[in-house]
């Protein structure tokens, strides 16, 4: 019993970020219809600037965490402004190849910047608790507890805003959007904003207690892919409940069979998933 | 007039075209390339960076000192590195561009994924070159490639030590969760099968992907449910710092062995700021500062800290040991290209003042260099002292007379001859 609390513990934890880190990509998704596949390396870099705010300018870990917000969002911003819009209205296969040369750029620049070896941020937060019999590390629960509030904060933005409408409006009907008088272009950029913003909170949050590396960024860049089309491309609950779901299944059945199958699981899901329902979990019919 | 400046033009650039084309126009006179293909971007770049240090540092003494003498012609080194990304068949093609364009004899490797491959082409008639191997997977010796030499000790010679080290201790139940790939399994059939042997148990194997995780909750948990008095782990060191942290964060108490591709040394600078207390009880591969006599290798230390701003490990200080030996092989060798005569050499000048090639290798056997295996570990917040295994002699009076020639680095030395290797 002990030891399923504590996987259950440990699956929501790497659910909780698994749900933010897609939750981005699918905004961004839904908004350009571009796979980005450099998500997980805009993460990446998230985590590296909270690492120079915290060691370089001896900023505390909170402040650094905003900071690390704001600065990955403009530079969200910028590669949707350098990279991504003037391939507007080309074929899709260019938005990919741009994707990955963003990606390749991202991670030699890290490489060259910060050198290959791992980087450490102290914990802010090493109290360690026992409930129920299972370990809790602080910083494990302020995850858990930080990627929540961040996912409710954002369904507030996207739902009873008018700004926030406006991208669900982009991503249901990109001209009937632009008809109405929206700027299909500023929504553009402010998506690219939220999502590299939402990548960054997940790197700071988990820094502390993992490494950073320049290569960080492919693993769990693939992972929240994995969660996008298993929630359903562009679905907002489906990357949040999909993160949840893998998460979870990592956890038990890593725990429970064995850690050498864990991707196995993970990709036998999404196998079954789509299998069942193409579309994804929660995914829109086409046409 | 016009006609003749048209002439002269293309008369240029078919001149440039033509130099293009001719490598041997830039080369340098008396230059030998020494080439190195490895991993140096994605996760392991690090690793492969490492090696590349070291052989950029010999080179660089070596050269400052004014290159080697053979055949009363003076040559200095320079390196040329490509990235294979663990990928053979990259590994493949840049050694024989190595070979063929920079026209290197000589090329370091450190991974055993691609040095199996390479092994396969560095025989080929006329494109002969002799292939440095930085592993200590053992199944290179068994491959008796007579083109190729094995750097560090084979790592079977750590797990002869860390039984013995276990056994001493009055343990008997031991969990694994030690890296995947094959290095991992290599290390994790060679233990369990010593370990049972020597009456041990070993109560889970967890193996984890060390290099795409960073979570090791769910095999951890799952290995310390079994009650293990000490652990086997250990892959790239920033992971097995991960990997100590939550084991102890998980209430685990008891010690820990590591692989030897885990660097104590490092998992203490760069996972724990520096606090020896976070690694107590936790044993591994020696630290390099206690692997040579201290007045040499504290100014390398510290060198390396200097000039690439990280912390040294072996395979900074064995790559460079490394190619001091094969410039003194070279000598001795009277050739810079004949690599049979070169790879003679190492018996010839083995073993050197380790005032010049800093690590205390011993000899040569087949393709393995022969340095004794030295583990250490922490105790009370402080290094303690080594225990170097000497693993190549068969008889006690060998171990003897072996000892009695050996660089005092003041170290225990133990005998722990190791099957297949000892004579």
């Amino acid at each position: 019993m002990e030891l399923f609390l504590q996987q259950l513990f440990n699956g929501v934890m790497f659910g909780s970020t698994y749900a933010i880190v897609a939750l981005g990509l699918t905004l961004v998704m839904g908004i350009l219809n571009i796979p980005n596949f450099a998500h997980g390396h805009l993460y990446m870099l998230g985590g590296y600037i909270t690492y120079f705010f915290i060691n370089n300018l001896g900023i505390g870990y909170w402040g650094s965490l905003l900071l690390s917000l704001v600065v990955l969002g403009f530079a969200g911003v910028l590669l949707e402004r350098i990279v991504f819009r003037p391939l507007n209205g080309q074929p899709h296969i260019n938005a990919f190849i741009a994707a990955i040369g963003a990606l390749i750029f991202l991670e030699s620049l890290a490489l060259v910047v910060w050198g290959p070896q791992g980087m450490r941020i102290p914990n802010p937060h090493p109290q360690i608790f026992q409930v129920l019999g299972i370990t809790m590390e602080a910083q494990r629960l302020l995850v858990i507890v930080g990627a929540a509030v961040l996912i409710i904060l954002l369904h507030l933005f996207l739902k009873k805003t008018t700004t926030g409408t406006t991208i669900e409006a982009v991503a249901q009907n990109r001209e009937g959007a632009m008809l109405t008088g929206i700027n299909v272009n500023r929504v553009s950029s402010m998506t690219f904003f939220i999502s590299s913003a939402t990548a960054a909170v997940a790197a700071s949050f988990l820094s502390p207690i993992f490494i950073l590396s320049p290569a960080m960024g492919a693993v769990l860049g693939m992972k929240a892919f994995i969660i996008v089309i298993l929630g359903g491309l562009g679905s907002v609950p489906g990357a949040i409940i999909g993160g949840y779901f893998l998460g979870l299944i990592e956890a038990l059945g890593g725990g429970y069979i064995s850690a050498e199958y864990k991707d196995v699981f993970a990709f036998g899901a999404l196998i079954l998933v789509l299998a069942v329902k193409p579309t994804g979990l929660f995914g829109k019919q086409e046409g | 007039m016009r006609n003749l400046k048209h002439l002269l033009f293309t008369l240029i650039i078919g001149l440039l075209v033509l130099g293009l084309f001719c490598p041997g126009v830039y080369a340098k006179k008396n230059v030998v390339t020494i080439g190195f293909t490895g991993p140096l971007s994605g996760p392991a770049a690090q690793y492969g960076q490492d090696n590349v240090a070291g052989l950029e540092m010999a080179i660089q003494d070596i050269n400052s000192a004014g290159g080697i003498t053979v055949d009363g012609k003076k040559y200095t080194f320079k390196l040329k590195t490509y990235d294979d990304h663990i990928d053979p068949t990259a590994a493949v093609n840049n050694a024989r561009r190595l070979r063929s364009r920079d026209g290197a004899r000589v090329i370091f490797n450190p991974v055993f994924n691609t040095l199996a491959p390479l092994m396969q082409v560095n025989q080929q008639r006329g494109s002969e070159f002799l292939l440095m191997a930085y592993t200590s997977a053992p199944e290179v010796d068994e491959m008796k490639n007579p083109n190729t030499i094995g750097v560090p000790p084979p790592f079977s010679v750590y797990v002869g030590a860390y039984v013995k080290y276990a056994m001493d201790k009055g343990w008997k139940k031991c969990a694994m969760v030690v890296t995947l790939g094959a290095y991992g399994d290599g290390w994790r059939k060679e233990f369990k099968e010593a370990w049972i042997k020597a009456g041990g148990e070993i109560t889970a194997d967890q193996p984890a992907n060390y290099y795409t995780e960073t979570d090791f909750s769910a095999q951890l948990s799952a290995a310390l449910a079994t009650k293990p008095e000490f652990m086997l782990i250990g892959g790239p060191s920033a992971t097995t710092a991960l990997v100590i942290e939550q084991a102890r964060n998980l209430g685990f108490k008891g010690g820990f062995v590591m692989v030897d591709q885990a660097k104590i040394n490092y998992i203490a600078e760069v996972g724990f700021s520096g606090d020896l207390n976070k690694v107590n009880n936790v044993m591994g591969v020696c630290r390099p500062l206690d692997t040579a006599p201290k007045e040499l290798m504290a100014p390398f230390v510290e060198r390396y800290k200097r000039d690439y701003g990280r912390v040294a490990t072996s395979e900074n200080t064995l790559n460079y040991s490394a190619m001091k030996m094969i410039a003194a092989a070279m000598e001795a060798a009277g050739s810079v290209e004949d690599i049979q005569a070169i790879k003679a050499g190492f018996s010839k000048i083995l073993p050197m003042d380790p005032k010049v090639n800093l690590m205390p290798y011993f000899g040569i056997q087949d393709s393995r260099l022969i340095i004794a295996g030295s583990v250490q570990k922490v105790e009370n917040g402080q290094y303690t002292q080594p225990m170097a295994t000497v693993w190549w002699t068969k008889t006690k009076a060998d171990f003897e007379k072996a000892v009695s020639k050996m660089t005092d680095i003041g170290a225990v030395n133990v005998h722990v001859p190791l099957e297949g290797y000892a004579r």
